[in-house]
Parts: C-alpha cells; structure tokens; sequence
C-alpha cells in the first residue's frame, strides 16, 4: 500500500516585476502621424508665409517696373525728339553749319581723285536750311548758346587757288602698305 | 420646478444631451446647406468678389525705313481723370515739409501741366461726380509731373497710342492711327495685318488689400505683338526732300508739291515726299488735302513730261529717230481748236530731239502723228498709264487714259503732249524709269517687308518686270534727254557740274477750280535721272499751282538739290565721259 504523504513545500508569494514599457505600434504609428501632419502643416505655414512675401515683392516689382517703363518712355520721347531731322536742321542752322557742295571721290581701284577738292564757303544760300516740315513729337529740343555766325571774315569765300592735298599726277600718293 | 429639481440629474442630462445634439443636427444642415447644396453659387460668388480678368494689351508693331530708323512707334500715353466727389485740400509734403494744398492751388499745378487754364480745370472737378476726364492721351512725361504732385483725387488710365518721330516727314505715307487704334489712312492702313497684335488675356484673383493671389493667376491667352514694317524709303533724305518742298511751296505760294526719288536698278522709291503734308502726331488739324498721299492718290494732266514717252514710242516702233526731222510752227490749227507753242517764234526746223529740247508742242504733233492712235495707247498701257501701281497704296488712282477707240480729235492730238490724260505722280516717275532702265519697267516698291520678331522678313508680291521699248530705244530716248538738259532753256537749270543729267520739263494745263476747262494756273514738273552713263536714280518733281511762276523753271531747283542729294548720299562718283554729239536743228 501506497503512502501518499504529504510534502511540505515552500511557501512563495508570486512576484511581481516590472516589465519592460512598450508601446503599442497603434500609438506609435498614431503619434508620428499627428507629429508628421504636423510638420506638413508648419512647412506649409512657413512656404505660405514665403509666397505671400513673394506677392507682396512681385507687386513691389511690378510697380517699380510700371515707373522705370514710364521714365524710359520719357526718355525714348526725348531722344526720338533731339534725333529728329527737324531738330537737326534747326541745330545745323543755330550753329552756322555750311554743307561742302564740291564732292570729291578717291578712287580706291587706280587711286584717282575725282572731283575738285574745295573749301565751303559762306553766303546765305548755302546754309543749312531751317526746318519748315511739322513736328508735333518734337518736344524737346536743343539750346545752344549764341553762336556767332560765320562771316565771309572767318570761313573761305573763294575757290582756291590749287588743290589742297598733294598729288602726283593727279594720283594719290601709292600708300607703302597698299 | 420639475426640471430644477435637484435629485434628478439624470434628466438634465439628458434634456442638455438633446440640446446639444438638436444644436450639432441644426448645425450640420446648414453646414451641409452651405458645403454641398449652395456650395456652387457661393464660390461663384466668392470668387467672383477676388476674381479679376484682365486683358493683355499687344504692341502695335513699328514701321521702320530702310536703314531701320524707326517712323512710327506704340507707347503708353495717359488719359487724366477725376473723382470730383473726392476732390478737397489735400496735405502733401514738398522738401521734407507738410504743406496743405488748396483745391485751388492743386487745379492751378494740374492745369500748368496740362497746358489748361486753372479755370477749365476747376470747372472739370466741380460737382459731386465720381468720374470726370481732364485730359486724353497726354504724354508719359506729364503723366509722371502728375504723378509727383501726390494728388489722391486724379486717377490714370494707360492707353497705347502712336507716336511718329519724324513727324510729316513720313507722315503721308505712314499715315495715321485713331485714337480708338483704328489704322486709317497709309502704310499704316495698307499694313495692318502685319502690324496690329493679338491682344491677350489673364485672370487671378486679388485678396482685400489688391494684391494678387499666389498661383492664382490664369493665363487665357498670351499678348502677340505686332511685326514691324521696313519701308523702302531713306528718311533722311526724305526729310531734305521734304524740306526744300515746303520752301517751294511758299516761294511759289502753290497748292502742292511733290518729290519722288527711285532707285532705277530695283524700282525702290527712296523718297515719296509731298508738301504740305499731315503730322501723324496731330492728323486732326490736317486739311483732307493733306491727309491724302498725292503722289499715289492724285492724278492730274502731265503736260511735256509726255512728249518723252512720245517719242520713245515713235522710235520704237520704227516710225523715227532722235534726228527725225519736223518744221514746228508756232501754232497748229485743227477743226477741234488751236495748239501752240508756249513763247512766240518763227517756224523752226527741228529733230525729234530739238523738238525735246525745246519742248514744241507743235513739233511733237507732226512727228508723232504719223504713229497709229492704237499703237499709241498700246504703249502708254505698257509705260504703267491708265491703272494702279503693285503698290496698291490705301486711295490709289489709276489716272485716266480713255481706250484709243474713244478719243476724239484733240485727244489724239494733245495727249502726245500730256493733255487730254491724267496721271499720277509715280505713274510718270516710273515711266522714267523704264526709260532709263533699258527699256524695262518695274513695278515700284514702297514696303520691303513684314519682319517678325525673329528678323525674318516677308516680302510683299511685286508684279514682274515688263519690257516695253528696246534698249536701243530707251538708249536713244535717253541721248535725247541729256540734250534738253544740256542745251534746254529750262533743261539746263536742272544740269550739275559734277554728273551727266537727262530729264524734261512740262507745264501743264489743270483743271479750272469751276470745272470748266482750264484754269490760268498750271502743274509744273521736271523728271530726270543720272548720271546718264549708268543711271542710279529717277527724280520726279511736280508744283501743282504755282502763283509766282508758269514755267517748269518753279520745279528745276528742287529736282537739282535732291538729285544731288540722292547721288552724294549713295556715293554715286561724278562722271568721268561726256555725252555724244546730237543733232537738234537743220
């Protein structure tokens, strides 16, 4: 016959241990999400900031743009008006100007001169013509000083006398470099 | 009370809960009013408030002559307005200082900008209007001392308009724009095509304080500007052209003139300049005269200018020479009426080119009578007379050259003298050049092209070149020119020293101003071309109605300072040959 006896054992109280904190990946997923939609948000903040600053400097750009067109039409406007065939003519006469009537041509293949090489000279038919032709864009013009009209005093009145350059039989003299 | 009742917050609470969710339910129908069922018609609103469409105005292209100065040329000028309603003193500051303005001191600056009086300027801004224009188109450089007035009441309105550095230099070819941007008279005209844009259009939308919304904006359609017109002409020596016409034109107190420079080897007309002529800047206070470009659009009776076509019809066809000899009376009787000479002389014994030199009308009927009227007319048609150039400039005429199965007796008589037809002023310039170009005529050209923005150039059609007289013909024709100039009463005023010259005169009698036959007055002329050994350019000059003048002496001074222009511009070297001997008389 079989004794079951009883065995006294040790007594323990279980024990508790602190086990390790781990997330669980449903939060972690969770939080970088908000913390992600967050970022975007920032970044979309700080880009939205940069932009409207961009609208507000094209808009200053445009402005300067609208002003710097405006001074180079002013410009253009006075440069086409001192450029004008009429400001010109009328500078040309201000100034005493003589147009040469006596063209002379140097004839590069034989080296001949064609033509009579002349003074201009003055007297009131071969001044420079004031202007007569209308203008109305004509608005600004330019202002020269008194200028003291050429006199038969100071500018030749006669053809003179022989040719003023010097010619070898009626030729150029050959360049050496020619 | 029931529901105050302390000991029965369960009932509260639910009471509260409804509420709430009474609230949240009322709530989410206007929400969901507001997001998905008016949701349409208020961003149409909304966006509709911020929205702006904004249309992107095209430059008008330039006209350019043909060394690429520029004639006509688009800029923004500024239409002046002002909200009356606003209009009160104002605090500005002026070198570093507040000052006040007065309505008064404010409409006496405007008005010195303005060129107005300070009066038209207050009775501008009276009232209690919002709008009121003080001024149109006014230039960039006004819009700007505005500007810089700081005046919160005036307000701008930019609009593209032409400006035309030249002036009338150009103006009656170029023509003119309106202000509403309608081309309407020239080259501005004819060219439209090529010069207007395609104007373009964007939307974007603006928030409270104006400024535009990021990548909001919408381009519909980009702005294509317009291409740029190169001309044939030289401006400059347009300008001196048009200059010595003007001075003319007063010294002979004429209605008009006109002066036509070609390059004979291209039939490129150089110069098409006509006193008095219309500023494209200020086309208003132009006579319709003047608006119009005479040269292309006014025919009238040539007079001697005709006897050269004349006689290169007679040599051509095999009827004469240059020394076909004639007896020329003073005058001829017909059963029509009576021709006769323009000074009193015996009978004279004369060639074909005496009869040139001394432009005898009587001389010119004898010889050229014995050419069929047919045959006559057959070459007139070929010299270009009776229809419009390839130009096909806004307004041309076709001058009047009636089938030779119509003329009468003093038509087939006269118009060998140029009575009797009528034609325009590049139709006779081109003659010459055919004359001096061997006999081959060109069609002129007046527009090189349209040329893009890429430089590329489009050529306009030019009608072929048309063999009319031989050479040898033309060669003859041309010895006989150089005769009227050489030995010519009024030939040789249109003579220069340094080059061989050939052209003819011709007094012509125009139309009386009642309609009724001939007037006193003429049209003078003289054409011609040089230098004669190698003809580089034709020169057209024609006086209509010189009062202090009958003879083509009015136009021999103009045709030598623009020939000589022409040839020393261009570089053409004076002549070195001289013409061969000629017979005249016998």
């Amino acid at each position: 016959m079989s004794v079951i006896r009883a065995v006294a054992q040790p007594f323990s109280l279980p024990r508790l241990v602190a086990l390790p904190r781990v997330a669980s990946p449903r939060l972690r997923i969770g939080i970088t999400v908000i913390i992600g939609l967050v970022a975007i948000q920032m970044i979309q903040l700080v880009l939205g900031i940069l932009t409207e600053q961009g609208a507000y400097q094209m808009a200053d750009l445009k402005a300067q743009r609208h002003v710097l067109t405006t001074s180079s039409d002013i410009l253009s406007a006075e440069v086409g008006s001192l450029a004008s065939n009429q400001n010109l003519a009328n500078s040309a006469q201000s100034l005493g100007m003589i147009p040469n009537s006596s063209p002379v041509f140097l004839k590069l293949s034989d080296q001949s001169i064609i033509g009579k090489p002349m003074a201009a000279y003055f007297d009131s038919t071969h001044q420079v013509s004031r202007n007569l032709v209308p203008n109305a864009a004509m608005t600004t013009r330019s202002k020269w000083s008194a200028v003291a009209l050429p006199t038969k005093a100071n500018v030749a009145t006669v053809q003179p006398a022989s040719l003023q350059v010097t010619l070898i039989s009626g030729k150029l003299p050959v360049s050496p470099t020619h | 009370m029931t529901l105050l009742t302390p000991g029965n917050p369960r009932k509260r609470t639910r009471l509260f809960t409804g509420l709430v969710l009474l609230l949240a339910v009322v709530f989410g129908f206007r929400l969901f009013a507001f997001q998905v069922v008016d949701a349409e018609g208020i961003n149409k609103v909304s966006k509709a408030n911020r929205s702006v469409t904004r249309t992107l105005s095209a430059l008008r292209g330039d006209i350019v002559d043909s060394s690429g100065n520029v004639l006509a040329h688009s800029v923004y000028t500024y239409d002046i307005n002002a909200a009356p309603i606003n209009v009160q003193p104002v605090t500005v500051v002026r070198n570093g200082q507040e000052v006040i303005l007065t309505v008064d001191q404010q409409a006496d600056a405007i008005a010195k900008i303005l060129g107005q009086t300070k009066q038209e300027i207050l009775a501008k801004i009276a009232g209690t209007g919002v709008y009121s224009n003080l001024a149109k188109s006014v230039s960039a450089a006004r819009y700007r001392a505005l500007q810089d007035l700081d005046i919160p009441w005036l307000f701008y309105d930019p609009i593209l308009s032409r400006t035309y550095a030249e002036g009338a230099t150009t103006g009656s070819i170029v023509g003119f724009v309106g202000k509403d941007g309608i081309p309407l008279a020239g080259v501005e005209r004819q060219m439209n095509g090529c010069l207007a844009g395609v104007d373009g259009q964007e939307t974007y939308e603006r928030g409270v304080d104006g400024i535009r919304i990021p990548s909001s904006a919408v381009v519909a359609q980009q702005a294509q500007n317009g291409s740029t017109v190169r001309l044939t002409l030289n401006k400059d020596l347009q300008y001196l052209a048009q200059n010595m016409l003007y001075a003319e034109v007063k010294k002979y107190k004429a209605d008009w003139a006109t002066a036509l420079v070609v390059e004979v080897k291209t039939g490129k007309i150089l110069v098409a300049a006509e006193a008095p002529a219309v500023d494209s800047n200020d086309f208003g206070i132009a006579t319709d005269d003047s608006r119009k470009s005479r040269i292309f659009e006014t025919s009238f009776e040539p007079g001697s200018t005709m006897k050269t076509i004349t006689a290169a019809t007679l040599i051509d066809s095999g009827l004469g020479t240059p020394v076909t000899k004639v007896v020329a009376p003073y005058k001829l009787r017909f059963p029509w009426g009576l021709v006769q000479d323009s000074h009193l002389h015996p009978s004279e014994r004369l060639t074909l080119t005496g009869v040139l030199r001394d432009s005898s009308n009587t001389g010119i009927i004898k010889i050229g009578q014995v050419i069929p009227r047919q045959t006559r007319y057959d070459y007139m048609r070929k010299f270009g007379f009776g229809e419009k150039t390839s130009v096909n400039f806004p307004g041309e005429a076709s001058g009047l050259l009636r089938k030779a199965s119509d003329w009468d007796g003093a038509t087939d008589k006269v118009s060998m003298f140029g009575q009797g037809v009528s034609v325009t002023p590049i139709q006779m310039a081109m003659a010459y050049q055919t004359i001096a170009n061997k006999g081959i005529r060109l069609e002129p050209t007046l527009i090189d092209g349209c040329q893009d923005k890429s430089g590329k150039i489009s050529s306009m059609p030019t009608g072929s070149p048309t063999r009319v007289v031989s050479e040898s013909t033309a060669a003859q024709t041309m010895a006989m020119l150089e005769k009227v100039v050489e030995f010519g009463g009024i030939g040789h005023t249109a003579s220069l020293s340094e080059w061989r010259v050939a052209g003819k005169s011709g007094t012509a009698q125009v139309q009386a101003d009642n309609g009724h036959g001939y007037g006193y007055l003429h049209a003078v002329s003289f054409i011609g071309m040089a230098p004669v050994e190698d003809p580089r350019f034709v020169v057209a000059i024609t006086i209509y109605k010189p009062r202090t003048i009958s003879t083509s002496l009015g136009a021999t001074p103009s045709f030598r300072f623009i020939l000589k222009k022409a040839l020393l511009m261009y570089g053409v070297p004076p002549s070195t040959t001289k013409s061969k001997p000629l017979q005249m008389d016998w």
